[in-house]
């Protein structure tokens, strides 16, 4: 049986994307998985930043539960994924309350097996002091994962009653110009990443999604295991 | 950040704040355990003064790096002061967490609930729990 389940994929806009994750992070009894695709294309911004928003914007704007910066989505080059654990899920006892690092450890370190197991070359890790920029995509942190300079994988987290949502973007190609020419007149920065065609290998979506999952699954079970 | 401490003058609660007890009113910030876990903390969404607490309940939010924690209130009672300087320096609360980076000040209500919070050497122990 596993550790794992997994929910359909879900092909919708940002409001019930995130208001579905929201809802996992409040209810989660399970680790639940899922991927999601956003249709129409959305911006979405984090809990707390501050954005001054304009008329006409060829994309939604979406406020996650989660903290970060803003992530341009579409269903065209990007999809995302949202890992949510119950109470005591993965750090058990007393400091399982405000571990943050374990939960973000655990998945990137399964999309990292995945992507190295479908021939995706990535870049070292290194974490760097956290860069006021206002989009995601334009800084890597540590949990990160970038292939030939390029981030690839963008993780955020949120921690309510015991439970913890670790969702994410994995960026396949750059977004259309008309998108990331919004985002850049909204934001006052360019727009940085090629995503994962920047390294040449670009598996399918499912196929990344999958491994993914496998891979973590496995992990878990050896830290349930103790 | 300050090396790791628990002062022997604080009380502790189980969501890894501290109590500094001050008459009638109770100082609540988080403890270097909390702050060192969570991280650099980057922005505080704290109530406002004349806001009721409750013990056990969220009564705000921390950003640390691209997460989102409650933050749990460890006695009930009405917000009476909110530290604004974390509004421009959040780092405070890594900086000096039991000095410059206290939360906020509570007029308690219930004042017996602090037979419910552990003592420092408590809080060490509970903290080595597995």
């Amino acid at each position: 049986m596993s550790i794992i389940k997994i929910l359909p994929d879900l092909r919708d806009g940002g409001g019930a994307q995130m208001a579905l994750d929201e809802g996992l992070l409040q209810t989660a009894d399970d680790v639940l998985a899922r991927r999601y695709t956003w249709a129409p294309p959305a911006l979405s911004i984090g809990k707390f930043q501050e954005l001054q928003l304009v008329p006409g914007l060829p994309f939604e704007v979406v406020r996650r539960p989660t903290g970060g910066r803003a992530v341009l989505h579409g269903e065209a080059f990007e999809w995302s994924f949202a890992v949510v654990f119950p109470p005591g899920v993965p750090t058990p006892g007393p400091r399982g309350a405000v571990d943050v690092g374990t939960p973000y450890g655990l998945v990137a370190a399964a999309f990292a097996a995945a992507l190295k197991e479908l021939g995706v070359t990535l870049d070292g890790s290194g974490e760097v002091a956290y860069r006021r920029s206002a989009l995601c995509f334009s800084g890597a942190l540590r949990y990160d994962i970038c292939s030939r300079g390029q981030k690839v994988v963008a993780i955020a987290q949120a921690r309510k009653g015991g439970r913890t949502l670790v969702h994410g973007s994995f960026l396949m190609e750059r977004p259309p110009a008309e998108l990331t020419e919004a985002v850049e007149t909204l934001v006052g920065e360019l727009w940085e990443s090629d995503g994962l065609a920047a390294s040449g290998v670009t598996p399918a979506p499912e196929t990344i999604w999958n491994t993914t999952l496998r891979k973590l699954e496995a992990t878990l079970r050896r830290v349930v295991a103790g | 950040m300050a090396d790791e401490s628990y002062p022997q003058d604080l009380r502790y609660y189980k969501e890894h704040d501290w109590v500094r007890v001050d008459g009638e009113d109770a100082v609540f910030g988080i403890t270097w355990f909390a702050q060192d876990a969570l991280g650099e903390i980057v922005y505080a969404e704290l109530p406002e003064v004349g806001a009721e607490i409750k013990a056990g309940e969220p009564y705000g939010e921390l950003e640390s790096v691209k997460a989102v924690t409650d933050v749990y209130a460890p006695l009930t009672g009405e917000v009476v002061e909110v530290n604004e300087a974390l509004q421009d320096e959040p780092q405070r609360v890594n900086e000096d967490c039991y000095g410059e980076g206290w939360l906020i000040r509570v007029r308690m209500t219930a004042p017996g609930e602090l037979g419910d919070l552990m003592e420092a050497d408590a809080y060490k122990r509970f903290l080595d729990e597995a």
